[in-house]
């Protein structure tokens, strides 16, 4: 994608790059459509909440303390995500388990914590949401697909009928990273092919 | 709470953590790997990491028991994240006054460490084991190795992919991520071996 500037190992600046890389964490977790859209709502609400706090102080941090505060606050709306999984949803407390603080580290990579940006206070929380929402929509469609075609159910009920020879791999963990590789590679093709329309398109 | 008594029980871990549960290969963490470093670099921050893995194992085992016994594990998250961010800060500090030359040449790569995934998930992966003190240590240490053998194997396949012909729009991440897949799909070869 980078092969440049990417020799130091820096994150990318590509939205599609960071998305895809925010998504890989998410990949243990999101095998069903519910468990998918748990973890995405979860990242939504931090990385809007860390943003809107993170923009409010902005100006106030030293640029050089930038990441820690981004980490620090989502990490506190993350703990905070835990609790109220914890009390309310049990189920999914137990599925998604340690994912959940890491979620921390996955809205401090959506959110481009490690560049610090002195943009207007809605432009900024705009963007995190719509980035958060890509990223729901990005984990709800790789958990259907891995529940649809790995087991041959949506939200546990079966669709397909006894015929259906359900494709284990996906449920594992190398389906996983075959099924996001593919999604971003679909989603490289489609943007390429219509340059000039809006960056941030394609689901993976 | 599990833990490790023997020399032979501590091999049997290390296998189960570079091979049947590789951070990278099945829990997905890790930012390091997919990032498209040069072998060398990647290789060396990956051992960096695995300093800071060790450290952060090391310091945030008490502070869990700690939390646990005053009944506010709840602040576990934060605190994993303050240890693990004061670790991989004492490494990148560490560099900085002992090999000044190569703390310039990483550059940029220290923000990728401190967002790095598997830092604070082998912290909590151990927190939510159950492990003891040394086992934690171990499950730092050898979690980290594995780690470094992922973002190596990783960016040898990046290296032959440069001089084939990959599709444009598979370039860059997308066949890292189908490189990483097959490659993990070989490890589950290894499942069963380690108990």
């Amino acid at each position: 994608m980078n092969e440049k500037n990417a020799s130091a190992g820096v994150l990318s600046e590509q939205p599609l790059f960071r998305l895809t890389l925010a998504l890989l964490p998410a990949l243990a977790v999101a095998n069903t459509l519910l468990n998918g859209v748990a973890i995405g709502v979860v990242t939504l609400l931090t990385l809007v909440c860390a943003g809107i706090v993170m923009a409010l102080l902005g100006r106030l941090l030293p640029e050089r303390g930038h990441i820690a505060a981004w980490l620090i606050v989502s990490c506190a709306f993350a703990s905070a995500a835990w609790m109220l999984l914890r009390t309310y949803f049990s189920a999914q407390h137990q599925s998604l388990g340690i994912y959940v603080p890491l979620v921390t580290l996955i809205a401090a990579v959506l959110g481009k914590a490690d560049r610090p940006e002195g943009e207007k206070f809605l432009r900024s929380v705009g963007k995190h949401l719509l980035a958060g929402v890509l990223f729901l929509l990005a984990a709800a469609c790789i958990g259907a697909l891995r529940e649809l075609l790995g087991s041959g159910a949506l939200l546990g009920e079966p669709v397909f009928g006894s015929d259906f020879e359900p494709m284990l791999l996906l449920k594992l963990a190398p389906g996983g990273f075959l099924l996001l590789g593919m999604l971003a590679g679909i989603s490289n093709h489609c943007m390429a092919s219509r340059k000039g329309g809006k960056p941030k398109g394609g689901k993976a | 709470m599990s833990g490790i008594t023997t020399l032979g029980g501590a091999l049997l871990f290390l296998g189960a953590s570079v091979l049947t549960g590789n951070l990278v290969f099945t829990r997905f963490f890790g930012a390091v790997p997919y990032a498209g470093g040069k072998l060398k670099a990647s290789a060396r921050l990956g051992l960096y990491l695995t300093c800071a893995m060790t450290l952060a194992s090391l310091v945030a085992q008490p502070v869990y028991q700690l939390l646990v016994s005053l009944e506010a594990d709840y602040l576990s998250p934060l605190c994993f994240l303050l240890v693990s961010l004061g670790a991989a800060g004492l490494v990148i500090l560490a560099v900085k006054l002992f090999h000044a030359k190569e703390y310039e040449a990483m550059g940029g790569a220290w923000k990728l460490m401190l967002l790095d995934s598997a830092l604070l998930g082998v912290v909590l992966l151990n927190a939510w084991s159950g492990y003891d003190l040394i086992k934690s240590v171990l499950s730092g240490l050898f979690g980290g190795l594995g780690f470094t053998f992922a973002v190596v194997l990783l960016a040898g396949i990046r290296d032959r992919l440069s001089t084939s012909k990959v599709p444009a729009a598979l370039r860059g991440l997308p066949i890292t991520l189908i490189s990483a897949g097959l490659i993990s799909l070989a490890f589950l070869g290894f499942m069963g071996m380690f108990h």
